[in-house]
């Protein structure tokens, strides 16, 4: 590689050579270890492959369990990973077969997306709105501070303890439908209140 | 669309009919509008679970309201029970690591972590500062705490989990990168990790092991032999760095990695008896700022014609004649702010003709092939000028000799000063003085550069003669580059000339070409060219090296037989799929003594997208982000042992070294170049070096070859009429200590 390869209009300093090769350090040993790169690419793709496996599988112990799965999978085959493609279409990939091998076992009545193009539409999707989503995100995560008292707790047993909604009944003593029906309303107050957001900032 | 919505939110829900899943499952494989809606309501509930969650943690932790927590108050999640995590004694054996951030005084960078309370006598280290921990302090990858007699510090990291510092601790957040990492350098620490619920992995490395954490309990004792993992709840995976072993632990079930453990599978390196630390030449030219010949034509630049004629130069290189009013005109030592050597100098030559001289020089005497040159250095360097050639007797065999040498320069080629520099290393490898060019084409016997060839371009390298007399003026083993197109001639003829010279104690190591495995660069396309071209299928470029190495490696040991001064090498990346993919083709693994892994003391730091960020970057920044590849280098080092069996281990390029872009043609311009290069000679570098060749000793106690940014040198002031100080450059600071431990 000589100088004039990597000139662009500037005047090398004269006399100075650039290196014959630039290498990639993370070829080497003299390299930023490679689980923080892993750590970094997955903590940014693991919603989009979330609400994916999320998307196909429904049930909500499932979608733990194959995240778990597809974590695991992505980890010890990062090495494999192909630098040139998005993280996000390879770990969607992964969770794609991942979440395969589970409808196998699951029983019938899931049948929702059994159908591998359903599987790939759902994929190809995830991908495109990855965006987009981050600025939902955003928004939810500020629409949120405004969420207080009955609302707040039921979200916090639903969300953050685990709670099924007959579980929140019997702690609240509800009937779980009108703890279904009142999460609805705090999900349903919620989007609104991003779209608004959007709006807001669209405008 | 109502309608939809609710079966959407019913299918989340796992509440929906299986004729209406059905029926929905056709609308989304149909239509990307449904698809859309069925991913994004799946998406607003993964957002809205992890967005309640980190409220939750935050408000347990205090973050954002001021308020803090006394240790004896209990943890929600600790109180809740199903996630209250782990107790885990990381000793890590990281006390190089602490003890390299002695003397960093910034405090600024990213908070990794907070204390959030504090009994007892505890420090808090800044660089060379010393303070009492106080609750609310903010932790970032430049402090440390450590942990008095009686103190216990609690510290809290933003997702909630939290590490509970006992007497005798001696911890550090490490990196600005994802707030993951810590070191433990000493003592004890109990950590309740909450519980990623979302499953965002946590990577806890010890010096023998891996476990990748998703939301379960255990329990990691570290000590320097071993580490023990027991799962109590949910499953870990457990990596043994050096068995490179697998397993998912189970409750119940304990896993234990380390040397006490795996003394048994740990291939044995030959090591040797003292450091090996050697060095890899730079590229020279005319404006080098190394100058290794005491006949500095050998570093000329090629002829240059005064007009567009092109100009007749025979196979050496020389000027066989001159068109009417053509001259050719040659310089060296120019672009060196006159540092290098003032006095008389001797130019001989053989031939009829007439040379001119310019410049920095003046002449002061001449007689047929000789003349006598008054230098003044400066910035010019010495010029000469081809103004007549006899076409029967052309003008050749230029010599230039630095005063004082020209009745010795047959004898001791080689300037002293430059002697002096690297006496004492192990390994002279051939690097920039590596005979090469580019092109498909073979590289043939009859191409192969000579002693008394004419001016060459600084690119393609020495005659091997310089490097072998080089490698016997320091006493030192050789490292040959061959050129990545040679035949099977051109190696046969290079064996027979380095087998004449080589002496006993002296091992010659062969490499066939440079990076072949990396089809990134022009040497790797050729590679998969010639393996595609043969058929090789998958990897057909690493496979072809590996064969081709393999018939180089037969083709000088035609010539030298069994000889077990030649040492056979394989160079790849540290990515071991590759290591696997070369060794296992064929029989190649069985053909060869040495792989030779990169190991410079690399940082990526800025992107292809927006590579002018990197002229944000300040040297502290710089050089944290270049130290950061020492934490754990010890154990890569060791996992690269496990893979590569019955074979020697030896690092080829270590020194200092930033690039813009992982992509190995980076689009950075010179301007990008020379911004980052000025980081190169920072202070900080020798402590850096040091510590990676300390480590690398440590871990493999083989060689390692040395590449130092020696170009840095220019910025160095000097007076003018004397060689460059190599003692200027921080990186020849980090090296010469060990250099200076061979000199037999």
């Amino acid at each position: 590689m000589s100088a004039s390869d990597h000139d662009e209009g500037a005047a090398p300093k004269p006399g100075v050579t650039l290196p014959e090769n630039e290498r990639i350090p993370d070829e080497g040993l003299g390299t930023v270890p490679q689980e923080w790169r892993f750590t970094q690419l997955w903590t940014a793709a693991q919603p989009t492959v979330e609400s994916y496996v999320r998307a196909i599988l429904g049930d909500r112990a499932a979608v733990d369990d194959v995240l778990q799965e597809v974590a695991m999978a992505v980890y010890t085959q990062f090495e494999r990973y192909d630098t040139s493609r998005p993280f996000v279409a390879w770990a969607l990939g992964i969770a794609r077969n991942k979440a395969r091998d589970r409808q196998r076992t699951q029983a019938r009545q899931h049948q929702f997306v059994r159908d591998p193009a359903v599987l790939d539409a759902l994929a190809a999707v995830a991908e495109e709105i990855d965006e987009e989503m981050e600025q939902r995100r955003l928004a939810l995560h500020d629409c949120l501070n405004a969420v207080e008292g009955r609302a707040d707790e039921l979200l916090r047993l639903h969300y953050h303890d685990g709670h099924e909604p007959r579980d929140i009944a019997d702690k609240l003593g509800l009937q779980a439908g009108h703890v279904r029906v009142l999460l609805n309303r705090v999900r349903a107050t919620l989007k609104q209140c991003v779209e608004r957001s959007l709006r807001k900032r669209g405008s | 669309m109502e309608r939809l919505d609710a079966d959407i939110e019913a299918w989340l829900a796992g509440t929906l009919e299986d004729d209406a899943a059905s029926r929905l499952a056709t609308r989304v494989r149909d239509d990307p509008a449904v698809a859309r809606r069925v991913l994004m309501a799946a998406r607003f509930e993964t957002d809205l679970g992890r967005a309640v969650h980190a409220r939750g943690e935050r408000r347990a932790l205090g973050f954002g309201s001021g308020r803090q927590r006394s240790l004896t108050s209990t943890h929600p999640a600790a109180g809740r029970g199903a996630w209250a995590l782990a107790v885990a004694a990381l000793l890590l054996v990281a006390v190089g690591i602490i003890a390299l951030r002695q003397g960093l005084a910034p405090t600024t960078g990213p908070v990794l972590a907070t204390v959030i309370a504090v009994e007892g006598p505890a420090q808090l280290r800044t660089g060379t500062r010393t303070e009492p921990v106080t609750v609310g302090a903010s932790l970032t990858a430049h402090h440390q705490v450590v942990v008095d007699g009686g103190g216990r510090v609690q510290v809290g990291i933003e997702d909630g989990s939290t590490f509970t510092l006992l007497p005798g601790a001696h911890f550090a957040p490490v990196t600005s990168v994802d707030a993951a990492r810590f070191y433990l350098a000493t003592g004890r620490l109990e950590a309740a990790v909450t519980p990623h619920r979302h499953h965002h992995p946590m990577i806890i490395g010890t010096p023998h092991a891996e476990a990748t954490v998703m939301g379960t309990r255990f329990t990691l004792d570290v000590s320097s032999q071993r580490t023990d993992l027991t799962v109590l709840t949910g499953q870990v995976r457990f990596d043994d760095r050096v068995s490179r072993e697998r397993a998912v632990v189970i409750p119940g079930m304990q896993r234990s990695a380390g040397p006490a453990v795996t003394a048994a599978i740990l291939p044995r390196q030959p090591r040797d008896p003292d450091p090996r630390v050697g060095i890899e030449l730079s590229q020279i030219g005319p404006s080098s700022i190394e100058q290794p010949f005491v006949d500095v034509f050998r570093t000329a630049a090629p002829w240059r014609g005064n007009d567009e004629r092109p100009l007749q130069l025979d196979a050496q290189g020389w000027v066989r004649e001159l068109a009417a009013g053509q001259t050719a005109e040659t310089f060296t030592c120019r672009q060196l702010a006159g540092r290098y050597p003032k006095g008389r100098y001797v130019c001989r030559y053989e031939g009829a003709g007439r040379l001119e001289v310019g410049g920095d020089a003046r002449l002061v005497a001449q007689a047929p092939g000789r003349l006598e040159l008054e230098v003044d250095p400066s910035d010019d360097g010495i010029v000469l000028r081809l103004v007549a050639t006899d076409a029967d007797d052309p003008v050749r065999a230029i010599r230039l000799f630095l005063p004082g040498h020209e009745n010795t320069a047959a004898s001791q080629p080689f300037h002293s000063a430059f002697l002096d520099r690297w006496r004492g290393a192990a390994v002279i490898h051939a690097g920039g003085w590596a005979e090469r060019r580019s092109g498909d084409a073979d590289y043939t016997l009859g191409e192969r550069l000579t002693p008394g060839h004419g001016p060459l371009a600084p690119e393609r390298g020495r005659p091997l003669e310089d490097t072998l007399a080089l490698a016997h003026a320091l006493g030192a083993d050789l490292w040959l580059r061959l050129p990545h197109q040679a035949t099977d001639s051109y190696v046969t003829a290079a064996a027979e000339l380095v087998h004449s010279q080589l002496k006993p104690d002296q091992r010659v190591y062969l490499e066939l070409g440079r990076d072949l495995w990396d089809g990134a660069w022009e040497p790797g396309r050729y590679a998969l060219a010639q393996g595609e071209a043969a058929g090789l299928g998958a990897h057909a470029g690493v496979r072809w090296y590996a064969q081709r190495s393999c018939a180089v490696f037969a083709a000088w040991q035609a010539v030298s037989g069994a000889d077990p001064r030649v040492v056979r090498v394989l160079s790849a990346s540290t990515k071991v799929w590759l290591l696997e993919e070369m060794l296992h083709w064929r029989d190649t693994a069985e053909h060869v003594d040495v792989v030779a892994v990169l190991a410079p003391v690399g940082a990526v730091v800025g992107t292809d997208e927006d590579p002018d960020r990197i002229f944000d970057l300040d040297a502290i920044t710089v050089t944290e982000l270049l130290r950061q590849p020492l934490h754990g280098l010890d154990t890569r080092l060791l996992t690269l042992r496990a893979t590569l069996g019955h074979l020697r281990l030896v690092g080829v390029r270590a020194g200092p070294q930033l690039v813009v872009s992982q992509k190995t043609t980076a689009p950075a311009t010179w301007r990008h170049h020379v911004h980052l290069a000025g980081f190169l000679n920072d202070p900080d570098i020798r402590t850096i070096l040091s510590e990676w060749l300390h480590v690398w000793n440590r871990s493999t106690g083989d060689v390692i070859l040395t590449a130092l940014p020696l170009d840095r040198l220019r910025e160095v002031p000097g007076p003018a009429g004397e060689p460059v100080d190599a003692s200027g450059l921080q990186a020849y600071q980090a090296v010469a200590p060990w250099l200076q431990r061979q000199v037999p």
